[in-house]
């Protein structure tokens, strides 16, 4: 079981203070955003640099190559409002090309801190891939079928931006388009218990199946990673927190490889004004004090009871 | 009719005069008079560079071609990143390579000079050292003072042709004179694929260029499909053609363009332009009208036919 955090460009201190939890928890993966946007910032540079190295020292980091750059975004016109509509990171960059390279430069400064990298974020949902500009993923399909043989070429294993929902018609489509043979691993996301997040759960192991039919279709066999699952405590109460660990325990049982528990700490407000749903900030197992919340303390004592196996 | 605004593009590796000899007998049976190619200001800059380069305009001159060369690919000595997609640490070392390359073949060239290749994509330049978020101040600073240079000495420059097509980057280079001395816009397309994956047609460009270049002509300084999956196929390649040649008969604005390209790039070289993995696309093997092994694909016929009309 690993972790999956968003942080954002330059917060040293969330870094530090995930950091901290997984030492004491002994989480051994940690799935990480590493933005294309926050590259381009004044010290995107150092800040990649300074995050890869301290989360290495911790854990295996694997990092979530998405989100265009401003300057890099196709520019979407509204014809009623006769204005351009505000820039958002996941509108799909003019150059699929400038993406590739970004990919090769990754590889290129960075490739010693992990042996996985993820290309993109939910790309078969709007809000990670605005598909107004690319209806049936023509571009999304080639970039990815360009980028993933690139990191191949270079070494590196290629795990697919999580599907959400998890639809292996999706997989379909990347097959038609090229893409499936440079990918290592398929990753998923879905949280059960939410309502309109994930709809119609029919359990991991039906999913997972499903997925793995679909790939052995095309006569492939990859591992299936669960890269995203959680559950938001949002009416704070303990009803919430229980379903938590319920959740939790499920994808512990499931048939996955790999999964990334979302995430560590509920959203600070200040730092995330714009969340239009509230659930979206209570999904951490610590609440953004850091008080800890059931699951956190049950993960706590597990791992302490591990160590002491271990340590006998 | 189309042999006026019909050519090819097709680069030549240093000293490779094999392949010269053999793209000047396909231009003599395909009726070819427009050709683009590279002067590399790297290659250039070797020892017997310019020995190369002025028997290379020679000798394609002297078999009737109207050249048209793309000045790009810095020395890595000079270059700020030590790459050829790198700006020059003096910006004005460009503008006076430029005239270094109207001395040595100017005779044979002209009258359009193309400054740079591809110059609003990363791998041609190399934005980390010159942002786009920053106004992309060092190319367009290069780019006014070669293309100035170029008009001084008779000839008529263009901008390297843009992928993607983007008018934001045009009126960046408007906004800093770079476009004073051009009379024309250049692009390059490769519909369905790369940059153009959402390709809409000819007709659906030639309105955003009315819109955003309402004063200037167009020339598409590449254009191409290739033929390995599954980017394309020769049959696809060979209906990005008819609809190019369509689209030219259609729309005057679409005054030039340049085919990408006659030879397969063989197996054993490298693009012109390397990215720092080294890793080869298979596609950039696969946009020639004649394969590595010399075979004509279907494309090589219909283009003869479109030149002789």
């Amino acid at each position: 079981m690993g972790i999956i955090e968003w942080i954002h460009y330059e917060d040293f201190d969330h870094a530090r203070r995930l950091i901290d939890e997984i030492d004491r928890l002994h989480i051994p993966y940690v799935r990480i955003g590493f933005t294309w946007a926050d590259w381009h910032e004044e010290h995107g540079d150092a800040w990649f640099k300074w995050l890869f190295e301290v989360l290495s020292a911790k854990a295996d980091v694997l990092p979530c190559f998405v989100y265009t750059p401003v300057h890099e975004a196709h520019k979407k016109f509204d014809r009623e409002a006769n204005d351009y509509v505000p820039y958002a990171p996941y509108f799909p960059p003019k150059h699929p090309d400038h993406y590739v390279k970004f990919i090769d430069t990754m590889i290129s400064r960075y490739g010693s801190f992990f042996t996985h990298l993820e290309l993109w974020n939910e790309p078969n949902n709007k809000a990670n891939w605005d598909r107004s500009f690319d209806p049936e993923w023509h571009m999304f399909g080639d970039m990815l079928r360009r980028a993933s043989r690139l990191a191949q070429y270079r070494g590196k294993k290629v795990v697919l931006g999580g599907l959400s929902p998890i639809d292996p018609r999706f997989l379909d489509v990347l097959h038609t388009r090229g893409a499936l043979d440079g990918i290592d691993v398929v990753g998923i996301h879905a949280f059960p218990q939410m309502t309109g997040w994930t709809t119609d759960w029919q359990g991991w192991d039906k999913n997972i199946a499903a997925v793995k039919q679909t790939l052995n279709n095309y006569g492939l066999d990859l591992p299936v990673w669960i890269t995203e699952v959680g559950h938001s405590t949002f009416k704070n109460t303990v009803e919430e927190e229980e379903m938590q660990v319920t959740v939790f325990n499920e994808v512990l049982a499931a048939k996955a490889e790999r999964v990334y528990w979302y995430c560590m700490f509920d959203l600070a407000r200040e730092f995330n004004p714009t969340q239009d749903d509230e659930r979206e900030y209570h999904l951490g197992i610590k609440h953004a004090d850091g008080k800890p919340k059931l699951l956190y303390s049950k993960w706590l004592t597990q791992s302490q009871d591990t160590e002491q196996l271990i340590d006998k | 009719m189309l042999k006026q605004k019909l050519g090819i593009c097709q680069w030549f590796h240093y000293e490779d005069r094999t392949a010269v000899e053999s793209a000047v007998l396909h231009f003599g049976k395909l009726g070819v008079r427009h050709l683009r190619t590279d002067i590399s200001w790297a290659d250039a800059s070797r020892p017997n560079g310019w020995k190369w380069y002025r028997w290379l305009y020679r000798e394609l001159h002297s078999h009737g071609m109207q050249i048209l060369p793309c000045v790009y690919l810095t020395p890595p000595s000079i270059s700020e990143n030590g790459n050829t997609n790198g700006p020059p640490q003096r910006l004005e070392d460009y503008a006076d390579f430029i005239a270094r390359c109207i001395d040595e073949v100017g005779q044979w060239i002209g009258p359009y000079i193309e400054h740079w290749n591809e110059p609003n994509n990363d791998i041609k330049w190399d934005q980390q050292f010159d942002p786009f978020e920053e106004g992309r101040k060092k190319q367009g600073s290069m780019l006014r003072m070669a293309t100035k240079v170029a008009h001084q000495a008779g000839f008529k420059p263009i901008l390297g042709g843009m992928s993607p097509i983007d008018h934001d980057w045009i009126d960046l280079m408007t906004g800093v004179g770079a476009m004073e001395y051009c009379e024309v816009v250049a692009i390059h397309a490769f519909p369905g694929m790369w940059n153009d994956t959402n390709w809409k047609g000819w007709d659906h460009m030639v309105e955003y260029f009315n819109q955003c270049f309402p004063d200037k002509p167009i020339w598409i300084t590449e254009i191409g499909r290739a033929t390995s999956s599954p980017e394309g196929s020769p049959d696809i390649q060979l209906e990005c053609l008819n609809e190019l040649a369509l689209a030219l008969q259609k729309h005057p604005i679409l005054e030039r363009a340049y085919w990408y390209s006659l030879l397969d790039l063989p197996q054993s070289k490298q693009e012109i332009e390397v990215t720092a993995g080294g890793y080869k696309e298979p596609a950039e093997h696969a946009l020639g009208l004649v394969t590595e092994k010399g075979a004509l694909k279907p494309a090589y016929a219909r283009f003869k036919e479109l030149l002789a009309q």
